[in-house]
């Protein structure tokens, strides 16, 4: 009987709370039925589905219309059952939020790879099952570190969680902190299923001080002889009306099931470029990049084998990047660890790049103890094309000679002032490649016909203007104009765990176009407008230029370009040693080592728990021309030549895109060290970094030293100073001397609740510096010369940078910003975009990134950056008694920009 | 508390009365005012969807029977202070394009008010709404002035002298009174669609005067009566009506969709033109009057909107609009351009809003030249010039009462873009007028270094815009 009471009891209560009202999962006309209002419990259906989920009842007190006698008069009515995100998508994007974020804002320098890691961060990879090189892959996991938890599994241990992650003996506490978000070890945190993310972003960017310059050139400039035209239609700026704001428009769409199936597609249009509601579907797909990919870790049969494959765009980096890493951005000082990693072997590719994209078909398999990809490509590459005068390009024949063509079709090769219509052997002359000087990626990608409008337009001025050595534009960029068919592969065998021994190879086969460089002598009559300038460009770096590779010269004539490596990697207690050599095959056996143009990198890198040491080796021939090729070094190609600062001096002062926009690592050769040491929580020597150089085409040897302490009195404070000093010194040039920079930053930085971030920056720099080549003449009588321009310039700076979190849901973030440079020029890295500073001026920006919701992500900056332009010094000889400057320099100053940028962005990921 | 917020709206009433003007650039459309609703204005104008704010009647006829709210009255000041840079291509000894020096530059503020209301009851599942507004749909307000100074040298602290004074003055602001319906149905508590229509008158008259005066100093420096001014002058009227259809349509608790369809609407532009040139010398006076009689044609625009309400601690909604324009209706030369708005609104602390909005609007400005065919005949030569508007915009609200709102939207935009000099430098050739072989000494201190040439499209002004806006608003709703 007491039994039965008390079951009587418990059901009495469940009925009795079953009869209740729960807060989060009743409907509105359940809380209708409420002794409230009829707003109050819309009220309360509103604050659970736009607010959040109750957690217990005295979150009704935040809701405005009720009041405690409310609540109290409720209470016995109502309760609040747990809720609990049952979404695995939804809690593993909470988990990682943070982390995506960071990746977010790095986007800009990773060409996509943060797409890469962002999808790892949601369905993170099978720990106990991952290779190699998918650690190596892995943002700040070392080859020491991918050892110790290969050992652990090879020995048949299973990793059961990220406790046991961290027992892992040789995993680095940096290596742990990392790796635990990219991995699970039992069951994934996401079951396979569709996700996507849709981006869409608006930039009103100006351009690079470079650019600026390039595009601004005018043609009818004959400042030696003639009058001054000052027209500004008579630059591509004027010409193309570059005034207007035009922005950036990129549209990006990836979808993908699980780790299994992916696709995705990317448009973007740049300043200057057609965009969505101006170019055609042909072209809008043409400039589209897109992929189609099937990944599986898990292949039946095989055991722990991975298979990838891709069509449409994807990227391909194999070893240190010295034979194969397609990109089109140069980034210096890249040595594969740390947050400057690569991402090995095959994998998908929305990028902005556009020139060094691979578009095709590429496989790859890989098993622990080997691997094996491959990878076709065709796409149309822009090129700088030797052009007539009426626009169309060169054609070369097979034999060297540049051919031309009558009006009725024939065509003919010149030999002094006679047209040579036949060949010795009575064929008729014949040609039907283009004469092509190089790659290049353009500041503005404009079609065809439009540019040989342009070039139409400029040329008749040019012939108006007087005598110049080369009458018209006779080099100019196409779109789309050297059709480039690329197969490449990589194979790898993996003896023991953290061994592996590789070989690649590529082949880049042009199937209408001749690539012709001229040669030393020929170079400046080619490249200069005047000869006036000739005498002065001498002097600069040209060999950079003239062993740039040829498919066809005096030796021989081809149709490709081959280049073949080998790399390897191994890890010895602490220390992983890794390497790649590689050779482009121009004259030699392929498979001749050291017979051709080569470049080899080899590192070492050791570890301890609160230590790193990192050595870098490295040698670039100066005619190992690999366009594909993004190892470590410490400048861009061409650097120093004519295409860096003398715009002016160039038949068309778009060649200058070379250096501009060059992604190509300088030839050079160099040991690099690295260090970052934490003495304990209270010093640290943050990364430090010696490089010694020499670059290679004229011997200019270089050092550069960067270090930083840091001092934490407490967790929330920090102190750091930082010094650079860099020396240049040109020992075979008798005009030029040595370049001295020192940089003296301090920041102090507090870090406040709820991720607050208050920091203040100082610093200050000095430039001891010869004068460019380009602006000073031969040291004879009258005229001036390096010694008597060497110039100390003093700049400086001092910022203000903030970061403000209201809440989880909304940030901001900003900086303030006052330098001023004499002569000297700053970079600031932004919340996602690194800023050039020259001469002086102020800056703010202010960025508000606003999660609307799980999924929905959105970001809006607005920067002003009001500046003066360059102070320009002229002296005009060093002759004391020049009547027409009566003892002055000219002297030009106080030119003021105002610069308006504005960045949206909305991301949605489902 | 409450004579705080007295006086920044007295404040705000007093700066918007004293000040007019704005910018000079478009002469078809002048300068079209966006949304009224001030909410909506800190959300980057994206209120297609819109059950909130009075003035979203205006923009959605469908939004009436959207409202949470049964009434709605709203009184709206919108205030625009407009910055006109004009600059000339500087060079360098070089020949070197360095960059731009400004040679005018124009600040002012000008100021337009509205009103709105709204009354909607239902019957069942079935909602009937009523509103009427009144506001500004574009202006014509003009204040540009330009100074023209001689070459004397500078470099004795002395300033060069002024010889000429250029403005361009407009007046006149195209009002919009608008009656709008719309019917509704309840499909459940948070789902319904809407149909409205709106109907709206517009007229008003626009005046528009260009002039040149030749200064005191200019005409004393020769002989009397030698140097003529010169003036031109637009006075039009502009009327018509103009309808706009439009959907709104509640999903669930989270998503609204709406659209609006406005046809092509042709008003009636009436008035005269005069050009006016004082006689010189023996040369007689220059005068011509026409009459203008036309088409005024404003046109098809589509407009689709979105809203989303996520659960947002900091409670947030996310507006979107997309805006497809057929400027195609007006001249062939006009390309159809979209517009794009977007716009977040999060509570975040005791309930106060922070608004945050983008939008980029694309303006086209037809210009007419006149140029010769190869035949010699005289032809007239259009040129489009496309000039895009990217806009930052803010806001917030305060509650002033009881159903009584507060809201304040800013917007920060600015545009960059080549134009033809307004005044060409020809007419300041004072041997046109003495019939002298050189310029005046007088009035150019150093004529040997003076060429006064009208600059053509191979070396335009670059122009440089700034707007910084406010869009307050008092609503009260019940």
């Amino acid at each position: 009987m007491k039994k039965f009471l008390l079951l009587l009891l418990a059901l009495v209560s469940l009925g009795l709370l079953a009869a209740k009202v729960d807060l989060n999962t009743a409907t509105l006309s359940e809380l209708k039925q409420l002794p409230i209002t009829a707003d109050q419990a819309k009220d309360i259906f509103e604050y659970r589905e736009y607010t959040k989920i109750f957690t217990s009842i005295f979150d009704l007190r935040e809701i405005p219309s009720i009041d405690q006698k409310t609540l109290l008069k409720i209470r016995p009515l109502v309760v609040v059952s747990l809720y609990q995100e049952t979404d695995d998508v939804a809690i593993r994007r909470d988990e990682i939020k943070d982390l995506i974020e960071r990746l977010d804002t790095n986007e800009g320098s990773m060409e996509g790879m943060a797409d890469v890691w962002e999808d790892y961060l949601m369905t993170p990879q099978n720990l106990n099952r991952m290779h190699f090189d998918d650690f190596m892959s892995l943002p700040n996991v070392s080859g020491v570190d991918a050892v110790a938890v290969l050992k652990r599994i090879a020995q048949g241990d299973t990793i059961a969680d990220t406790r046991d992650l961290r027992n892992s003996a040789g995993l680095s506490h940096y290596g742990y902190t990392n790796l635990r978000s990219y991995v699970y070890y039992q069951e994934p945190p996401v079951k396979n299923r569709l996700m996507w993310d849709a981006k869409l972003s608006y930039n009103t960017k100006y351009f690079e001080e470079g650019q600026y310059d390039m595009l601004r050139e005018d043609f009818t400039r004959d400042y030696t002889t003639g009058t001054v035209p000052q027209r500004q239609d008579l630059s591509y700026w004027g010409y193309f009306g570059l005034d207007e704001i035009d922005p950036d428009i990129s549209m990006k769409l990836r979808l993908r099931y699980g780790n299994n199936y992916k696709v995705g597609i990317m448009n973007n249009s740049s300043k200057g470029e057609d965009g969505l509601m101006t170019s055609n579907p042909k072209d809008f797909i043409n400039d589209s990049k897109w992929f189609a990919g099937y990944e599986n870790t898990n292949m039946p049969g095989l055991n722990n084998s991975r298979l990838k494959l891709y069509a449409g765009n994807y990227r391909v980096t194999y070893g240190e990047g010295l034979v194969m890493e397609n990109t089109d951005f140069y980034s210096a000082r890249k040595t594969g660890f740390g947050f400057s990693k690569r991402i090995l072997g095959i994998t998908p590719d929305l990028s902005k790049t556009q020139e060094f994209a691979l578009k095709g078909g590429a496989m790859e398999y890989t098993h622990p103890l080997f691997g094996v990809s491959a990878f076709v490509s065709q796409d149309d590459k822009d090129a700088l094309v030797y052009v007539n005068r009426d626009g169309t390009p060169v054609k070369r024949d097979e034999y060297g000679n540049d051919v031309y063509s009558e009006a009725d079709g024939r065509q003919y090769y010149k030999e002094g002032n006679n047209k040579i219509y036949t060949y010795t052997d009575g064929t008729p002359v014949s040609a039907d490649k283009n004469k092509v000087f190089n790659y290049v990626i353009s500041s503005i990608r404009w079609d065809n016909d439009e540019l040989m409008e342009a070039e139409d337009y400029l040329n008749k001025e040019l012939t108006a203007a007087g005598a110049y050595a080369v009458p018209y534009i006779n080099i100019a960029a196409r779109k789309d104009v050297l059709r480039e068919k690329i197969w490449g592969g990589h194979v790898q065998i993996n003896p023991f765990i953290g061994t592996k021994l590789g070989m690649t190879t590529y082949t880049a086969l042009y199937d209408n176009a001749h690539i012709v460089v001229p040669e030393f002598d020929e170079m400046l009559s080619t490249l200069l407008r005047t000869s006036g300038d000739q005498d002065k460009l001498r002097k600069a770096m040209n060999g950079e230029i003239s062993t740039l590779y040829s498919t066809q010269t005096d030796s021989y004539s081809r149709d490709y370009r081959r280049v073949i490596g080998f790399d390897g990697q191994t890890v010895i207690g602490n220390t992983s040693i890794q390497g790649e050599y590689a050779e482009l095959s121009v004259l030699g056996d392929d498979l001749k080592i050291g017979d051709d143009p080569k470049a080899y990198l080899m590192s070492a890198n050791t570890q301890y728990e609160n230590l790193y040491f990192l050595t870098l080796l490295r040698h670039y021939d100066v005619d190992f021309d690999n366009p594909y090729s993004n190892s470590f070094s410490e400048h861009e190609r061409f650097d120093g030549t004519m295409f860096d600062g003398n715009v002016y001096s160039l038949t068309n002062s778009t060649i200058a895109d070379l250096y501009l926009n060059g992604n190509q690592s300088q030839p050079e050769q160099g040991v690099y060290f690295e260090t970052r040491y934490k003495f304990n929580n209270f010093f640290t020597v943050g990364r430090s970094y010696l490089d010694i150089l020499e670059r290679l085409t004229d011997h200019r040897r270089s050092v550069r030293f960067q270090s930083e302490l840091e001092f934490r009195p407490l967790f929330q404070v920090s102190l750091r100073a930082r010094y650079k000093n860099q020396v240049n010194r040109f020992d075979d040039m008798a005009d030029r001397g040595v370049s001295k920079t020192n940089e003296y930053t301090l920041a102090a930085r507090t870090f406040l609740s709820n991720r607050d971030f208050l920091e203040l920056e100082y610093r200050y720099n000095t430039v001891y510096a010869p004068p460019y080549l380009s602006i000073t003449n031969t040291a004879a009588t009258g005229n001036n010369n390096g010694t008597a321009a060497q110039t100390l310039m003093i700049g400086d700076y001092i910022a203000a940078n903030y970061t403000h979190n209201f809440s989880s849901s909304l940030k901001l973030q900003g900086s303030f910003l006052y330098w001023f440079g004499h002569g000297i020029s700053h970079w600031d890295w932004e919340d996602m975009e690194i800023d050039f500073m020259g001469e002086k001026g102020s800056k703010a920006w202010i960025a508000i990134t606003s999660r609307i919701s799980q999924n929905l992500y959105m970001n809006l900056k607005f920067r002003n950056k009001t500046y003066q332009d360059k102070e320009i010094r002229i002296r005009r000889y060093n002759d004391p008694y020049d009547s027409s400057l009566l003892g002055d320099p000219i002297y030009l100053e106080r030119v003021e920009h105002s610069e308006n940028t504005i960045r949206f962005s909305l991301d949605y990921r489902f | 508390m409450l004579s705080h917020k007295t006086l920044l709206i007295v404040t705000l009433l007093i700066v918007a009365s004293a000040l007019s003007a704005w910018s000079v650039t478009d002469s078809y459309f002048g300068n079209r005012v966006s949304t009224l609703d001030a909410r909506i204005y800190g959300m980057g104008s994206a209120g297609t969807f819109n059950n909130m704010g009075v003035f979203g009647i205006a923009d959605n006829p469908a939004n009436i029977t959207l409202m949470q709210k049964n009434y709605g009255l709203s009184a709206n000041a919108f205030l625009n202070r407009n910055e006109d840079n004009r600059a000339l291509p500087f060079w360098s000894q070089f020949d070197y394009y360095l960059d731009d020096a400004v040679y005018s530059s124009n600040l002012h503020l000008y100021d337009n008010y509205a009103g709105a209301g709204y009354a909607k009851h239902s019957f069942g599942n079935i909602g009937i709404g009523l509103g009427a507004y009144h506001k500004p749909l574009l202006n014509f307000e003009a204040d540009y002035s330009e100074d023209v100074r001689n070459n004397r040298n500078t470099n004795d602290d002395v300033y060069a002298e002024q010889i000429a004074l250029n403005s361009i003055r407009g007046t006149g602001t195209l009002y919009q009174s608008g009656l709008a319906a719309s019917f509704g149905y309840k499909l459940g508590d948070y789902s319904n669609v809407n149909l409205g229509f709106d109907f709206s008158m517009l007229d008003n008259d626009i005046s528009r005067e260009k002039a040149i005066r030749w200064t005191d100093f200019a005409k004393e420096a020769v002989a009397p009566k030698t140097l003529p001014d010169m003036t031109e002058t637009d006075d039009y009227n502009i009327s018509g009506n103009m309808m706009k259809i439009g959907v709104a349509a509640q999903l669930n608790t989270r998503f609204g969709v709406a659209a609006t369809y406005i046809p092509k609407a042709t008003l009636e532009k009436e008035g005269s033109y005069s050009y006016k040139r004082d006689a010189y010398g023996t040369t007689a006076e220059d005068l011509i009057n026409s009459t203008i009689k036309e088409d005024y044609i404003m046109p098809t625009e589509i407009r689709l909107g979105f809203t989303y309400m996520p659960r947002n601690v900091m409670r947030t909604v996310f507006n979107m609009d997309v805006e497809y324009v057929m400027y195609s209706d007006i001249h062939e030369r006009y390309d159809d351009m979209v517009n794009f708005y977007a716009g977040v609104e999060h509570h975040v602390v005791n309930r106060i809003p922070f608004r945050l909005g983008f939008q980029a609007v694309n303006n086209q400005f037809l210009i007419q030249e006149s140029a010769y065919d190869l035949n010699n005949n005289l032809i007239t030569v259009y040129h489009v010039n496309k000039v895009v508007n990217p806009m930052i915009t803010a806001g917030s609200s305060v509650e002033l009462m009881r159903n009584v709102v507060l809201d304040l939207g800013f917007g920060y935009t600015w545009r960059e873009y080549d134009a033809m000099d307004m005044f060409g430098d020809a007419y300041y050739n004072d041997k046109t007028y003495t019939g002298a072989s050189t310029n005046s000494a007088n009035i150019w201190t150093n004529p040997q270094y003076v060429t006064l040439v009208t600059r053509g499209w191979d070396n335009p002004d670059k122009v440089r815009e700034n707007n910084i806006s406010l869009n307050a608003g008092i609503s009260f709703t019940w």
